[in-house]
């Protein structure tokens, strides 16, 4: 789970600064120590720093870009199998269409009246990907199902109180077309 | 100016900043407790509240805190540089007044007309609140109102801040410190020179630059929405509304943590008795800032696929960017501004440099989350508030929490109790931390935010984050209860020292 992953880096980078400052509080103590012959030192280790974080967000930039969710990149390796036609409205989901697992699944997501968020559960509750609803545009989300099961659509845009009510069941089979089951 | 003038502004600066202390004190404890009762309600499942009143309460919380977090730092900041530039005590009367009256429109937007379309008040919502409270609309149009009142607020403040910086410098180059760049060097250029700038005047132009552009667009989209609430025929095309809807909104968010930084500049050299010093990094990382907080808000609308793709990895680009100027200049400059100082941590460094540590660990979280591919799996999970709970309620509130110690004895001649703040640092640190570290593990499992109850399998993280915020919340009345017992037992005004010395202005060491 990439999510996990995101987590561990996060909280493993997390702790590294609370050390920095829990030790730099530490040393902070000790002194004075000239200001200069600090700032000096320090300076010119910033020119390093500056390089190095540089590179650490575009190498996580460039490592990211593969993953890119918008239409045209998860179809650029072939066409979607199955076509839906979703709508959100308050406080509910109109899908039109099945869905299944053996090839790409091309979802057309609008809203009838304020902006929503078409978020797609995985059976064991994981997001698989969202995409917004919005009243005026069609906006396009290509997913590849790799498990059949009884996966959950949500609301992922707060659209009023109803909001954390606006899931529905959807159940994804494992034929190919969408034509089926 | 003539003597008695000068101690007659003195004492009117004194008066407005303790208003603006202790009402933002009372306004921000009050709206952190209402985060507490909804992190609760969402605990129990959705049995405290109804949802109608989650939402007002969401509405209230968030709308609270993102106007008095901005409005109560750019107050400080006021005070911190009035000796500095010649700002103008009844401009800071006026935007005080308005950003007050804003927030009770708020205030009874929410409970009297129950309006609860959340402080982003994406369009339409605010039009089709899908409560069935039938006075919903009024309660939209109170709610915009309210807004706008303090949204002129913060325009006054901004102008009043470059009307006087220029006033000083004579220039928006020499104000925003271009003058480092030229061949007089680091900032040496005339140590006594009364036209030069300094750091904090620096990051209160950048935000005041912000500021206005800010304020420009939200009233306009402010205006525009209340012209489609009176006038349902007029619609107004979503995705424009929701650009200057996010460019307004993230802008005052951001802004927050870049005026608070204006207030570390001025107040941590006087701990470490050393100066922070003009240098080209910090004139280039500020001038950086400017352009990345215009553009930054992209990153709202990744999931917005009809969004232009360009502007889509601008956004990435320039989020990501957003994390080099304070990780190269103001975090890692307090880091060597300590380091080795023989400082004593009392209360205000000792919060202030917290304050650097929830803005270095919330910034890493919104870098992650500025990935547009791991957006796609973060946006809008509880990720979200917690990397904004971390630089927000962990980064702005200690950096504010810090420039109070520092300032309540300037104020009211009355020092607050070291042992009181050192004790409620420490909860405030340990319940807030595990407060987040509830929802990024809940925001990793995909649970939505904004939502009555917790996703199943993150029930028990919940429980958890609640007694944390319980922690972290006793903190903060600790803190509160002895900033109102010192103003109530202090005279109306500190008379300053007959001959006081010089105090050490950072920017003129
Ligand atoms: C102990 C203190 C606090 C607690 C317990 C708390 C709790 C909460 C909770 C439960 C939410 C809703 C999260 C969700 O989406 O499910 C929330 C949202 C929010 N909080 Fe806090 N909060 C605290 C302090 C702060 C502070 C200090 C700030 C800012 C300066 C802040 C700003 C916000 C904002 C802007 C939202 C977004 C509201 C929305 O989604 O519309 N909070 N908070
Ligand atoms: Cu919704």
């Amino acid at each position: 789970m990439i999510t996990y992953l995101a987590f561990g880096i996060f909280l493993a980078g997390a702790l590294v600064l609370g050390c920095v400052f829990v030790v730099a509080s530490q040393v902070a103590r000790r002194g004075p120590t000239p200001y200069p012959e600090v700032a000096g030192r320090a300076y010119r280790l910033r020119l390093f720093w500056f390089f190095a974080l540089g590179g650490i967000l575009a190498a996580v930039f460039l490592t990211a870009l593969p993953y890119v969710p918008y239409a045209n990149y998860r179809l650029a390796s072939g066409p979607a199998a199955m076509h839906v036609n979703v709508a959100g409205s308050q406080y509910s989901w109109r899908l039109d269409g099945t869905v299944g697992t053996g090839g790409k699944v091309d979802f057309a997501v609008t809203s009838v009246d304020v902006n929503h968020d078409f978020g797609l559960y995985d059976p064991s509750g994981h997001l698989v990907g969202q995409v917004q609803a919005m009243p005026g545009y069609t906006n396009h989300l290509v997913l590849q199902l790799s498990e059949p099961g009884d996966y959950t659509v949500r609301c992922l845009e707060y659209c009023g109180p109803g909001h954390s009510s606006m899931f529905m069941a959807l159940h994804v089979s494992t034929c190919t077309t969408g034509c089926c089951c | 100016m003539h003597d008695r003038l000068l101690l007659l502004r003195q004492l009117r600066a004194q008066r407005i900043t303790r208003i603006w202390l202790v009402t933002s004190g009372l306004v921000l404890l009050g709206l952190a407790l209402a985060g507490g009762s909804m992190r609760l309600a969402q605990a129990g499942g959705g049995n405290l509240f109804s949802a109608d009143v989650f939402y007002e309460v969401m509405s209230v919380h968030g709308s609270g805190m993102v106007v008095v977090g901005l409005m109560a730092g750019a107050g400080v900041l006021w005070y911190l540089v009035s000796n500095e530039v010649e700002l103008s005590v009844p401009v800071n009367r006026i935007v005080f007044l308005l950003t007050l009256s804003g927030l009770v429109m708020i205030v009874l937007a929410v409970m009297v007309f129950g309006y609860s379309s959340a402080w982003t008040f994406l369009y339409p919502l605010p039009e089709h609140p899908g409560s069935g409270i039938v006075t919903a609309a009024i309660g939209a149009a109170a709610y915009l109102i309210g807004l706008a009142l303090a949204v002129v607020g913060f325009l006054l403040w901004c102008l009043d801040f470059l009307r006087a910086g220029l006033k000083r410098c004579g220039s928006l180059q020499r104000l925003l410190g271009f003058y480092v760049f030229g061949s007089a060097g680091h900032g040496h250029s005339g140590e006594n020179d009364p036209t030069t700038t300094n750091p904090s005047l620096i990051a209160g132009t950048v935000c005041a630059i912000l500021g206005l552009s800010a304020c420009v667009i939200g009233t306009l989209i402010v205006v525009l929405m209340l012209t489609s609430l009176v006038f349902p025929s007029l619609t107004l095309n979503a995705l424009v509304a929701k650009n200057m809807i996010y460019f307004t909104g993230h802008t005052l968010a951001n802004l927050q943590i870049y005026v608070a930084a204006g207030i570390a500049y001025s107040v941590l050299p006087l701990y470490t008795k050393r100066p922070w010093r003009l240098s080209r990094a910090l004139v280039a990382g500020w001038l950086a800032t400017l352009a990345i907080v215009m553009l930054a808000f992209f990153h709202h609308l990744y999931q917005d696929f009809a969004q232009p793709e360009a502007v889509q990895w601008v956004g990435n680009v320039v989020s990501y960017a957003a994390a080099i100027p304070p990780m190269t200049v103001t975090i890692y400059g307090g880091l060597v501004l300590v380091w080795r100082s023989g400082i004593r941590w009392s209360a205000a460094p000792l919060f202030t440099l917290m304050a650097m540590a929830g803005w270095a660990i919330g910034g890493f979280g919104a870098v992650i989350d500025s990935t547009i591919s791991l957006n796609q799996l973060f946006h809008n999970t509880l990720w979200v508030p917690a990397h904004f709970h971390t630089y927000m309620a962990l980064g702005v509130m200690f950096f504010l929490i810090g420039a109070t110690y520092h300032v309540v004895p300037k104020l009211t001649g009355r020092q607050m109790k070291e042992n009181v703040g050192r004790r409620a640092a420490a909860l405030m640190g340990f319940g807030g931390y595990g407060l987040v570290l509830c929802w990024y593990i809940s925001g990793s499992m995909s649970a939505p935010r904004r939502y009555l109850y917790p996703l199943s399998g993150t029930e028990v993280l919940a429980w958890i984050a609640v007694a944390c915020a319980a922690v972290a919340l006793t903190g903060a009345v600790m803190v509160c209860k002895d900033l109102i017992d010192v103003f109530l037992d202090s005279p109306r005004y500190n008379l300053p020292e007959p001959a006081p010395g010089p105090e050490l202005a950072p920017s003129e060491v």
